[in-house]
């Protein structure tokens, strides 16, 4: 039996661990583990890292392209289906109705060219690359700071380290730099900053414990302890006793690991972003990046997707719009025909905006390498290759090229990007595309602030900006939950905690007052919990705490992959106990 | 029914280490796809998290006594093994097993059982949750290298209730 072993670089993080895969007859195809510098330990790799060879020869991959106008699939109705996608992307451009929305964790020479093939051949009215949302955020907060980058070698030779978020949840691959480095040496210091309270806490040296949804302004209280001024970052900054007692960080504690910062002159920062965008993940970052320049420690952003950074700055060195506006632009009826190339909107955005998005849209065709919710919603599905069956280059944070190789041929008739382009572009009569290199030598940390942040940002702009707040609809009552939450308004009036918020009509009709014990149920579980009654919250509705764990057991949520997803649950209220004790 | 139980010793294992295990559950997934989709690492839900348990390989193994069937045998190199052929998903290794490391849900009606990836270690290779686990938790150790730090690497560290100052 002959074997055949390839190696690429895995970019389901941002650390791009080199993954080989041994191709045996047949097409049964195993993971492999490299030797390499780059790979801790033996080279291991981390879930994500397993899928690359799962899904090479997964056996419900997109391998055909399918229509809801053309029956069967092969043969003729191959033909007829990709004439009639080249046919519908050519009549909404011509009415300059055309929307494009590409995967940016793609080799970016394959992005690149799909980018002028639109732009030059097939004029798009709105075209976007889309990354996840976390990853823009702190992008857009990089670009704007003056802190030094660094990589993950710098972890091996700093003294203290400051974690940001759940660093090993995310990025598990790096648990040996960071458990090696606390062993290094007793004066090694890992301080975890994480609301969550996950993995990283666990094997901290000392925690910045903070309120769920208020890291941004923990880390400004930090900045501005540490003497950093934030007046370039954003207007009107608030006092450092105000943000200490908004995120409930203990002063003493923040002083002491700021201490231990500053007398490092190798201490290195650890960013993750919690999910979704939005300008407080922007301050964040920004916020991150001063309190470094102030300790003279250096930052290495995780962020989610090994290409993410070099989708980004082409993204803005060619004035493409970010996705969510042109999300927005879709809701708003501005395209007919909708091209989704690696993407799955119906998957990762709030099930009632998603639905809006293809609303108005007479023809959405999807190039995919494996079904989705958006693929079942297509109209045409063109099979697509993975990254790893793609040869090219990302780009990373610091502009430096990580090569990849295409670890095998892609299954059935999928294709790589730009064989797909070229195939449609031969079935519409236009000029064929090919790969170049790519040139946009802008690195991020000098892209220049085009306006300061305000405090309103902080607030409800913060979370309508951010389209991944989750709300679910119930028969009785409202459920608000999730890491948004906090963000609104007047959740942010009432004082974070284990409490369920109601309205005061439904707590006379519910018999409730202040402080009564209740038990709220949800997804088949339940939370004993006390009331609080507050004007602000509409009514019909329950509002909780999400994403802490006093109330994590209400959401159908897994966190085993590091991600987290809140599903809408159903809320259900009893009444356990009617005294205020 | 005679039981197929070897007198063959096992000369290496898998050992955790609890002080490094970040619950990222790699090794499930090395495991999962290195044994075409049938996963022998199991997981035990603890209060900070959840760590991977894996077969102990035991001298006298209780899962190959209970078998009715015969699925199940001890080979020379002290591995206890599962027959995909005879297995037919009864689960009384999985009743038997003292540890509980064995997975009581069924993979395409057979109880799964680890076999310390038979087909690498007989190479002089290590088992794949072993060359998988990104923290160095898991070790493929001799067991004469064992019999002094085991006791200290199994159970000097278990997870308390004070998850800081443990550490």
């Amino acid at each position: 039996m002959s074997s055949e072993n390839q190696t690429t670089r895995c970019l389901y993080c941002s650390l791009a661990c080199p993954v080989s895969v041994k191709q045996r007859a047949r097409g049964i195809v195993e993971p492999e583990y490299v030797n390499s510098t780059d790979a801790p330990g033996p080279g291991g790799l981390c879930y994500r890292g397993h899928y690359v060879a799962a899904l090479m020869a997964h056996p419900k991959r997109v391998v055909e392209s399918r229509s809801k106008t053309v029956f069967g699939t092969s043969g003729g109705a191959y033909e007829l289906i990709l004439s009639e996608a080249a046919g519908a992307l050519q009549n909404a451009a011509k009415d300059n109705k055309l929307g494009v929305l590409l995967s940016g964790n793609l080799p970016i020479q394959e992005i690149s060219a799909a980018v002028r093939f639109f732009q030059e051949a097939l004029p798009a009215l709105h075209l976007s690359i889309y990354i996840p949302p976390s990853d823009e955020a702190m992008f857009e907060g990089l670009a704007h700071s003056r802190a030094a980058l660094t990589d993950r070698s710098a972890i091996g030779g700093a003294q203290s380290i400051l974690a940001i978020g759940d660093v090993l949840g995310t990025h598990p691959m790096l648990a040996r730099d960071l458990l090696g480095f606390k062993e290094s040496s007793r004066r090694a210091q890992l301080i975890s900053l994480d609301a969550l309270k996950g993995r990283t806490m666990r094997f901290a040296n000392s925690a910045l414990s903070v309120n769920a949804g208020t890291e941004t302004k923990a880390i400004m209280a930090l900045a501005l302890m540490a003497g950093a001024d934030l007046e370039n970052l954003c207007e009107d900054v608030p006092k450092i006793d105000d943000l200490l007692n908004a995120c409930g960080l203990d002063r003493s504690v923040a002083e002491k690991s700021l201490e231990a910062l500053k007398q490092d002159s190798n201490s290195v920062i650890l960013l993750t972003m919690p999910q979704g965008r939005s300008r407080q993940n922007e301050i964040l970052t920004g916020a991150a990046g001063e309190l470094a320049v102030a300790t003279g420690s250096k930052i290495l952003p995780l962020y989610c997707y090994g290409g993410s950074a070099g989708a980004f700055a082409l993204s803005r060195s060619l004035n493409l719009s970010d996705a969510t506006a042109w999300f927005d632009a879709a809701v708003n009826g501005e395209f007919s025909t909708i091209f989704v190339v690696g993407v799955d909107p119906l998957g990762v955005l709030p099930a009632d905006y998603a639905s809006q998005v293809f609303e108005k849209v007479n023809k959405l065709i999807v190039a995919s390498s494996m079904p989705s919710a958006t693929t079942e919603r297509a109209d045409i599905v063109l099979p697509m290759a993975f990254w790893f069956e793609m040869d090219g280059e990302v780009i990373d944070y610091k502009g430096q090229s990580i090569p990849l190789n295409k670890l095998g041929e892609p299954c059935g008739a999928a294709q790589t990007l730009v064989g797909l382009l070229n195939t449609l572009a031969q079935k519409a009569g236009l000029d064929s595309v090919s790969k170049t290199n790519v040139e946009f030598g802008m690195p991020l940390a000098k892209m220049p602030l085009d306006e300061k942040y305000t405090l309103e940002s902080f607030s409800t702009t913060g979370a309508q900006e951010d389209t991944f707040i989750v709300l679910s609809r119930t028969e009785n009552l409202d459920l608000y939950d999730g890491w948004v939450s906090r963000q609104l308004d007047w959740v942010l009036t009432i004082e974070p905690g284990p409490v369920v918020m109601i309205n005061p009509e439904d707590a006379v009709r519910l018999k409730l007052q202040d402080k009564n014990l209740v038990s709220l149920s949800s997804d088949g579980n339940s939370v004993k919990m006390r009331v609080r009654i507050n004007d602000a919250v509409p009514s019909q509705t329950v509002a909780v705490s999400g994403t802490i764990p006093d109330t994590s057991d209400l959401f159908d949520w897994y966190w085993d992959n590091g991600i987290i997803e809140i599903r809408p649950g159903r809320a259900q209220l009893s009444v356990l106990a009617r005294e205020n004790k | 029914m005679d039981q197929q139980v070897g007198t063959g010793k096992i000369e290496q294992r898998v050992v955790l280490n609890l002080d490094r295990c970040i619950s990222c559950r790699s090794c499930s997934a090395a495991c999962f796809y290195g044994h075409r989709g049938m996963p022998n690492v199991t997981f035990g839900v603890i209060e900070e998290g959840t760590l991977p348990l894996i077969c102990r390989q035991c001298e006298e193994p209780a899962c190959v006594d209970g078998c009715p069937v015969n699925a199940l045998r001890k080979e020379e190199n002290g591995v206890t093994v599962r027959s995909r052929m005879l297995c037919i998903g009864c689960m009384s290794c999985v009743i038997a097993c003292p540890f509980g490391v064995m997975s009581p849900s069924l993979t395409l009606r057979q109880v799964a059982k680890c076999d310390y990836c038979t087909d690498l270690i007989s190479e002089g290779g290590i088992p794949r949750c072993v060359s998988a686990c990104p923290s160095g938790a898991l070790e493929f150790r001799r067991c004469d290298e064992l019999s002094e730090g085991a006791p200290l690497l199994l159970s000097g560290r278990m997870v308390g209730k004070n998850q800081f100052k443990r550490r």
